[in-house]
């Protein structure tokens, strides 16, 4: 053990990278073992092997004996596959899989409590330990171990020491290393009561085991695991002949990428965000102070010139240097997509089905915190695409297509957004019953379900209420929390589109800003307040008296270009109405939830670009609100989530829709 | 306060009576500033501030607990705490002092104080004549985010 | 004081391992791979290597028949470690140029003791 040599900071720091790899180290393996399902390949096993084995070799150094003991388990059944001594089947990459889930476990508790004793592994050790029967069985009885006592793992001890030494002074020729190796194993032959002398210590009886090694300064637990793991590893090497281990030749000079980054806590980025945050509001109020002198005092131009230079420039630093910080928070897309065949692959044996996964564009970059929030949604559309989308194999004969299903995930940047595509080639979204339920359950106006295209009558399937109650296609419809769905990525400022083809293919567009944490708003005053609207929603800008408010069934509407669209009274809404006279001036054109709505305001302020702050757990409740955010002036003004506002209204009343 | 002898109090008026919280939750006192109302939050709820750059919730103790509502005065003041890593403020009619009671003094809440919640009293502390009610903060502010704001939530 | 460079693609084992031989006076380099140690080791004066065996991008075996090739750094003790006790692999090990080969995990008292005799030796 370590733990003696560090101080505990230290140890502590330690840990924590520890639990940081070997998660790493684990997600990488379970993503690769089921790649290797499909497409056996010798290096990713190679890598998988060496995954494990890092986190077995660092977790005993730690003292981590449950996780250890597991994960040396599972690197004798990779050892074994990496050898060729067995084939494994789905059933072992299952073992495998759940064992990496074990482990990962582990070390999460690790990364909480601290140790590894709170969850019971004995299942997964028994079924890896049946795997590696089974792999035993294969091979031919002549070599079973016979004298495993007579090999067990040399260790370094007084007597192998003097060897080196002496191999030392002779200036180390080949043959007479290899004589010090023999010689390290003859000592180790020597019975291990005899090591007791050297350190006893609590937990020794162990050590009377064959095998037993000379860990004085470990504790016993991890003794019986060391033990374990040799007599285990001893097996192998007595299958093997030591010739059939060649190593493997240098690999062709893949030259090695030098590390050029650095691992910074989270934390410290947002700390930045916030800052860059700060200046950018800082910066908005020296343009906001610049307008206001260069408006009152004409004359004094060439002063003025000076404090308008500074501010262009503050304004390009502060711009460039808020791009920097944002994208110092970008992370690949594959951070999520890799997760992805995992999850086809649990979820077609949960189904049923067959599926073949294609994916693209995973190097594509997006903010941490919304790969984080897409990940919900994300998986929610892939299951429901291999539920209701993907058809049974015998299904797809029938219809003439592939037995295998299709399913792919695509990402790519568009400006400043980044698109993800899921597609699948399934059974498709049926028009017509989705429009057949939407009637059925009185959710949209007749005159208005009439006059929707077929790609806006489809996209009726994130409509709230839709999907709770029945089915709209064949079978339970993708509408199964679509709205969910919908009000999640609405949450990031993104948007989300269907599109299909009856029988033959289903695409959900998924649209995203790269931050979260600054946007675009439209600043408005409703009553006396002032509050941000996401411009991202924003259609047009609506002069109150350039158009007619009509009222249609107690509920007002405007008619722009033959079209209409109902309006909603945000006074109203955020009860904020006043007694003063004056009117609303405004109408604000939105695109939410797929239909178009015209919020009436005092007055529209203008456009700003603004730094979200959060409202805090206490308020994280409070519906209608996505978030705050604080102007030029010092003043705290509330970010409207107009999503939930629409949706909340209809709800309640049947405005809209 | 279990263990230690005595203990430091911040201690405030509100409604006519005197009232304490443990030192260690106050972040900071400060003077009444400009709060944005928050639509659809509870009514106790004022609004939000800023507080050097963050934004903050405010709520007005008054109505928290169940008193009547009192006009703003140049007394007035913004008790900042910090509440299970999240900070917040209420508002108070002033700030009187910091106070070292001997535990041993505080007695456990009475069955009933007139006019109000008694839930969220810890105990009622003694010094010389005065009686300073002991605010469970935790309570105040936690019983608020389940119960109350659910109710906002299907507005 | 004596320079030590540490090759392994965990950074916990490599971390570790510094930290142990930091207490003990040791100056310590870090590598994550054989190929990314030997350029390690033509920059700086390195007194001993302590190598892992499985390693990307150039695997322990390959990196101790490298340096033993190397015209200047080949006289530098090295230490392999792994978490396998493949008799064979000791063998190869050896063979290939390695002074000690120890186990994991790694017992301080006896690393630090191991590093002493072999740096003692030294001319």
């Amino acid at each position: 053990m370590a733990n003696e040599y560090l101080e505990s900071d230290e140890l502590k720091e330690i840990i924590d990278d520890f639990v940081l790899e070997s998660r790493d180290l684990m997600e990488g393996a379970i993503q690769d073992l089921v790649t290797i399902e499909t497409n056996p390949d010798a290096e990713i096993l190679n890598r998988i092997f060496r995954g494990v084995h890092t986190v077995k070799g660092t977790s005993s150094f730690l003292g981590f004996s449950t996780l250890s003991t597991l994960a040396h388990r599972a690197e004798d059944v990779l050892g074994k596959m990496r050898k060729g001594d067995f084939v494994p089947d789905d059933s072992t990459t299952d073992v495998l899989l759940n064992a990496c889930d074990a482990i990962k476990a582990l070390i999460e508790d690790i990364a909480v409590v601290g140790n590894d004793g709170q969850i019971d592994v004995s299942e997964i050790l028994q079924r890896l330990e049946e795997v590696n029967e089974r792999a035993e069985s294969g091979l031919s009885a002549s070599e079973a171990p016979a004298q495993e006592p007579a090999v067990h793992e040399p260790v370094l001890e007084p007597q192998a020491e003097e060897t080196v030494k002496k191999t030392k002074q002779k200036g180390g020729t080949r043959a007479e290393k290899n004589i010090s190796g023999t010689s390290d194993e003859g000592s180790a032959k020597k019975p291990s009561k005899a090591k007791k002398s050297q350190g006893p210590k609590p937990g020794d009886e162990v050590k009377a085991q064959p095998g037993g090694v000379d860990e004085t300064a470990m504790p016993a637990q991890e003794v019986v695991e060391t033990t374990t793991a040799e007599t285990a590893f001893e097996k192998i090497a007595m299958q093997e002949p030591a010739s059939a281990q060649t190593p493997k030749q240098a690999q062709p000079a893949a030259v090695s990428k030098e590390e050029q980054t650095v691992r910074v806590d989270v934390k410290k980025l947002d700390e930045l965000m916030n800052l860059v945050g700060e200046l950018v509001l800082g910066k908005n109020r020296l343009m906001m102070v610049n307008h206001t002198m260069r408006n009152r005092t004409e004359k004094e131009e060439h002063r003025l010139d000076n404090l308008n230079d500074v501010t262009n420039y503050v304004e390009i630093i502060t711009n460039d240097l808020q791009a920097a910080v944002m994208r110092a928070r970008l992370v690949p897309v594959s951070k999520l997509f890799n997760k992805v065949p995992r999850l086809v692959r649990d979820l077609s044996s949960e189904f049923g089905k067959k599926v073949d996964i294609a994916i693209e564009g995973e190097e594509t970059e997006l903010d941490k915190s919304l790969i984080e929030a897409l990940h919900d949604p994300l998986v929610h559309i892939i299951r429901n695409s291999l539920d209701h989308g993907i058809e049974t194999p015998e299904e797809r004969k029938a219809k003439g297509k592939e037995p295998k299903g299709h399913l792919s995930l695509k990402a790519y940047s568009e400006g400043n957004q980044v698109v993800i595509e899921i597609f699948d080639d399934g059974k498709g979204v049926n028009v017509g019953n989705v429009i057949k339920k939407v009637r059925e359950k009185g959710l949209m106006e007749e005159a208005e379900l009439n006059a929707l295209s077929r790609k806006d009558a489809m996209n009726l399937i994130f409509i709230p209420g839709l999907s709770t109650a029945q089915k709209i296609t064949s079978v339970s419809g993708r509408g199964v929390g679509m709205d969910v769905v919908r009000k999640n990525i609405e949450k990031m400022n993104g948007q989300v589109y269907i599109d299909s083809e009856e029988d033959q293919w289903t695409r959900l567009t998924i649209k995203l800003p790269l931050t979260l944490a600054i946007m675009k708003a439209l600043i408005v005053q409703v009553a006396k307040e002032f509050f941000a609207i996401p411009l991202s929603i924003v259609v047009e800008l609506v002069k109150l008296q350039d158009t007619k408010v009509k009222t249609v069934d107690k509920n007002e509407v405007v008619v722009l270009r033959d079209r209409i669209i109902p309006l909603v009274n945000l006074g109203e809404v955020l009860d904020s109405s006043t007694d003063d006279e004056q009117q609303d001036s405004s109408i604000i054109i939105c695109n939410v939830l797929d239909k178009t709505i015209g919020l009436k305001v005092r007055s529209v302020i203008g456009q700003e670009e603004v730094v979200i702050k959060p409202l805090g757990e206490f308020l994280r409740h409070v519906k209608w609100v996505g978030g705050a955010t604080i102007r030029g002036d010092g003043k705290v003004i509330l970010i409207l989530d107009i999503t939930t506002i629409i949706s909340g209204l209809n709800k309640h009343k049947s405005v809209a829709a | 306060m279990e263990q230690s002898e005595v203990v430091q109090l911040v201690t405030f008026n509100l409604g006519g009576e005197e009232f304490g919280i443990d030192i260690l939750s106050v972040q900071e006192i400060n003077r009444m500033t400009d709060i944005t109302k928050i639509p659809n939050a509870p009514d106790y709820v004022e609004g939000a501030i800023n507080l050097r750059g963050s934004t903050i919730p405010i709520v007005d103790l008054r109505r928290r607990l169940g008193f009547e509502a009192g006009a703003t005065g140049e007394s007035t003041r913004i008790v900042v705490v910090e509440l299970n890593e999240s900070v917040m403020g209420f508002i108070v009619d002033s700030v009187s002092s910091v106070l070292r009671i001997p535990t041993n003094t505080i007695e456990p809440p009475p069955s009933v104080i007139s006019h109000m919640e008694s839930q969220y009293i810890k105990g009622v502390g003694k010094l010389d004549e005065r009686l300073i009610i002991l605010l469970d903060i935790q309570r105040l502010f936690e019983g608020s985010r389940h119960g109350d704001f659910s109710m906002a939530n299907c507005a | 004081m004596s320079r030590v460079l540490i090759v392994d693609d965990s950074r916990v084992t490599r971390r570790l391992l510094s930290s142990i031989l930091k207490s003990d006076g040791y100056v310590v380099d870090e590598a994550e791979n054989g190929l990314d140690a030997l350029e390690k080791l033509s920059a700086v004066k390195t007194d001993l290597i302590i190598a892992d065996l499985n390693m990307p991008n150039m695997d322990g075996m390959t990196f101790v028949r490298s340096v033993r090739e190397a015209p200047y750094v080949r006289d530098i003790p090295i230490v392999m470690l792994t978490v396998s006790s493949d008799k064979g692999l000791r063998k190869e090990a050896m063979a290939a140029g390695t002074d000690v080969f120890m186990t994991k995990p790694i017992n301080p008292a006896r690393l630090l003791g191991t590093l002493k005799s072999l740096l003692k030796e030294k001319p």
